[in-house]
C-alpha cells in the first residue's frame, strides 16, 4: 500500500493548518486507514499538542534525520487509534536543521507501511514550507474567508505553479460564518473559489467546539456534536476517494434551539 | 470606478457590501502580486499609456480609469480611456459623420485606430501618416464619446475591438497580456465613405 503524502499549507499563520493535520489524520484513522503525521514545523511545535501527545514525546523528526534515533523510535502511536502515528518536531532547534532531501528520505522510508502521510507545513514561504513540500504528491491549501488569507494562499499557489515538479493544489476554506456570508459581511465559498481559481475540497464552518477541542488534545473530528467535526471528516472520505456532497451550512438561527445550547445539551 | 467594477464583475449597482469591497480589492491586488510589477511602474505605465493615447485623441484625463483584472489565472489590465467631449460648433457635423460611420458595420479597427475620428474614416489613406485627430474645417476634430450619443449601442466598429463585453458606456481599450497582441492594421473602409 503505496501511502499518498499530502502536505497542508497555507502561507498564512493562524488558518487552521495544525488543526486540519490533527482532525484529517484521526478522521482517517477512523475509516481504518494507517496514518503518519509529521509535524514539519521546527521550532514551533504544535502538532503534538493539538493531538493530545505532547507527554509522549521522546524522539523528534531532527533527531531521525541527524541519526540518533530509528525512525520508528520517534513514531507516537495514538492511545485510540493503534494505526495512526505522529512524528512530532523538534523544539529547540530551527527550520534549517531540515533539508527538503531529509524530508523526501523520511516520507519514502514510511511510504511502504502507510496509506497517508499527511505533513504539517509552517506557516511562511521559505525554508520551513518548502520542507514540508517536497515530498509532497498533493496539496491542501488551507484559508480563511478574509482578505489577507487568500491573498497569501494565492501566492503559495503562484510559488507551486512555478516548481518543477507539479503538485496538484486543493483548497480547504476554514472558518466559513454562513449567517455572515449571508448579510455579505464575509466572502463566500464560490467567492473564494473565484478569486483563487482552485478546486475545493471542502468547507469547515466557524464552530465553538474547537478551541475546547485544542485545549484537552481531543480533535473535533471526534466529536459527533461539531459541525467543524463533520466537515473534516467529510473531507477525509473525500481524500479517500468518496463523492461526499458538501454540508449545508447554514447556521440554526431558530431562538428555541439557541435557547436549548444555553441549557446545555 | 464602480462603474467600472460592475462592468468587470457582472455586477449591479445595488448592494456595496463588505464583502463584495473585498472581493474587488482582493482581485486588484492579486493581479498586482501576480504580475510583480512594482507600483511605481505601474504608474509609469499608466502616464505612458495615456501618453500614447493622447498623439491620436484629445483625452479626458479626469476620468481615465485602470484596473487590472484577471480570469482564471489569466491577468489583464483594462484601460477606461474617455475622450474630451469638443467645445465647437461643428459637433453637430461630427455627429452626422459618425452616425454615417456607425451605420457601416462592415469596418475592422485595429487597436490602435480605435476612436478615430469621422474625418479619417471618410478619408481612409490619410490614416496611416497623419494623426487621427485630424481637422474638420480648421478645428479640432477629436471624438465625441460614445456615451453622449446613443448609450444603447453596443460596441461596434468606432470603439474598435472590445473583448468579452457586454454593453459598454465608453471607449475601453483591453490589452490582454496573455494573449499575443494583433498586428496594427491600417484602416480599410471597405464600403466607401461620405
Amino acid at each position: 500500500m503505496p501511502a499518498h503524502v499530502i502536505t497542508i499549507t497555507s502561507g498564512k499563520g493562524g488558518v487552521g493548518k495544525t488543526t486540519t493535520t490533527a482532525n484529517l489524520g484521526v478522521a482517517l484513522a477512523r475509516l481504518g486507514k494507517r496514518v503518519v503525521l509529521i509535524d514539519a514545523d521546527i521550532g514551533l511545535r504544535n502538532l503534538d499538542v493539538i493531538m493530545g501527545l505532547e507527554n509522549r514525546i521522546v524522539y523528534d523528526l531532527v533527531d531521525v534525520i541527524e541519526g540518533r534515533c530509528k525512525l520508528r523510535q520517534a513514531m507516537i502511536k495514538h492511545k485510540q487509534f493503534p494505526e495512526l502515528y505522529l512524528i512530532p518536531a523538534a523544539q529547540t532547534r530551527d527550520k534549517n536543521a531540515v533539508s527538503p532531501s531529509d524530508m523526501l528520505a523520511v516520507c519514502n522510508a514510511l511510504r511502504p507501511e502507510t496509506n497517508f502521510i499527511l505533513v504539517d507545513s509552517p506557516a511562511g514561504i521559505e525554508r520551513g514550507f518548502r520542507n514540508a513540500v517536497a515530498p509532497a504528491d498533493e496539496v491542501l491549501i488551507v484559508t480563511n474567508p478574509e482578505v489577507s488569507a487568500v491573498r497569501d494562499a494565492d501566492r503559495i499557489v503562484g510559488i507551486l505553479d512555478s516548481l518543477e515538479k507539479k503538485i496538484p493544489a486543493r483548497l480547504i476554506l476554514n472558518r466559513l460564518r454562513a449567517e455572515m456570508v449571508r448579510k455579505g459581511d464575509m466572502l463566500s465559498a464560490q467567492d473564494v473559489t473565484e478569486i483563487l481559481a482552485l478546486p475545493i475540497i471542502g468547507i469547515v464552518p466557524e464552530d465553538e467546539y474547537v478551541i475546547p477541542a485544542s485545549n484537552t488534545g481531543v480533535p473535533v473530528a471526534l466529536n459527533e456534536n461539531s459541525r467543524a467535526g463533520v466537515a473534516f471528516r467529510n473531507i477525509a472520505r473525500r481524500l479517500t476517494g468518496e463523492d461526499v456532497p458538501f454540508m449545508d451550512l447554514n447556521e440554526q438561527t431558530n431562538f428555541l434551539q439557541r435557547l436549548t445550547r444555553l441549557f446545555g445539551k | 470606478m464602480s462603474g467600472l467594477f460592475d462592468w468587470l464583475f457582472g455586477r449591479k449597482t445595488d448592494a456595496a457590501t463588505s464583502s463584495t469591497i473585498a472581493k474587488n480589492r482582493l482581485q486588484m491586488v492579486l493581479v498586482q502580486d501576480r504580475i510583480d510589477l512594482p507600483n511605481e511602474q505601474i504608474q509609469e505605465m499608466k502616464r505612458e499609456i495615456i501618453a500614447v493615447i493622447s498623439k491620436y485623441v484629445s483625452v479626458d484625463l479626469d476620468h481615465v480609469d485602470f484596473a487590472v483584472s484577471n480570469r482564471d489565472r489569466n491577468s489583464l489590465l483594462v484601460a477606461e480611456i474617455p475622450f474630451r467631449k469638443p467645445d465647437d460648433p461643428t459637433s453637430d457635423e461630427l455627429l452626422e459623420k459618425l452616425a454615417a460611420a456607425k451605420a457601416q458595420p462592415s469596418i475592422e479597427l485595429g487597436d490602435d485606430l480605435a476612436g478615430i475620428s469621422a474625418a479619417t474614416l471618410a478619408a481612409p489613406s490619410a490614416a496611416k501618416d497623419v494623426p487621427v485627430a485630424a481637422s474638420i474645417n480648421g478645428t479640432d476634430a477629436s471624438l465625441v464619446p460614445e456615451e453622449d450619443n446613443n448609450a444603447e449601442t453596443p460596441a461596434d466598429a468606432q470603439t474598435g475591438r472590445v473583448k468579452d463585453s457586454g454593453a459598454s458606456d465608453s471607449t475601453i481599450i483591453e490589452l490582454d497580456d496573455s494573449a499575443s497582441t494583433q498586428p496594427i492594421d491600417p484602416v480599410e473602409d471597405e464600403s466607401g465613405s461620405t
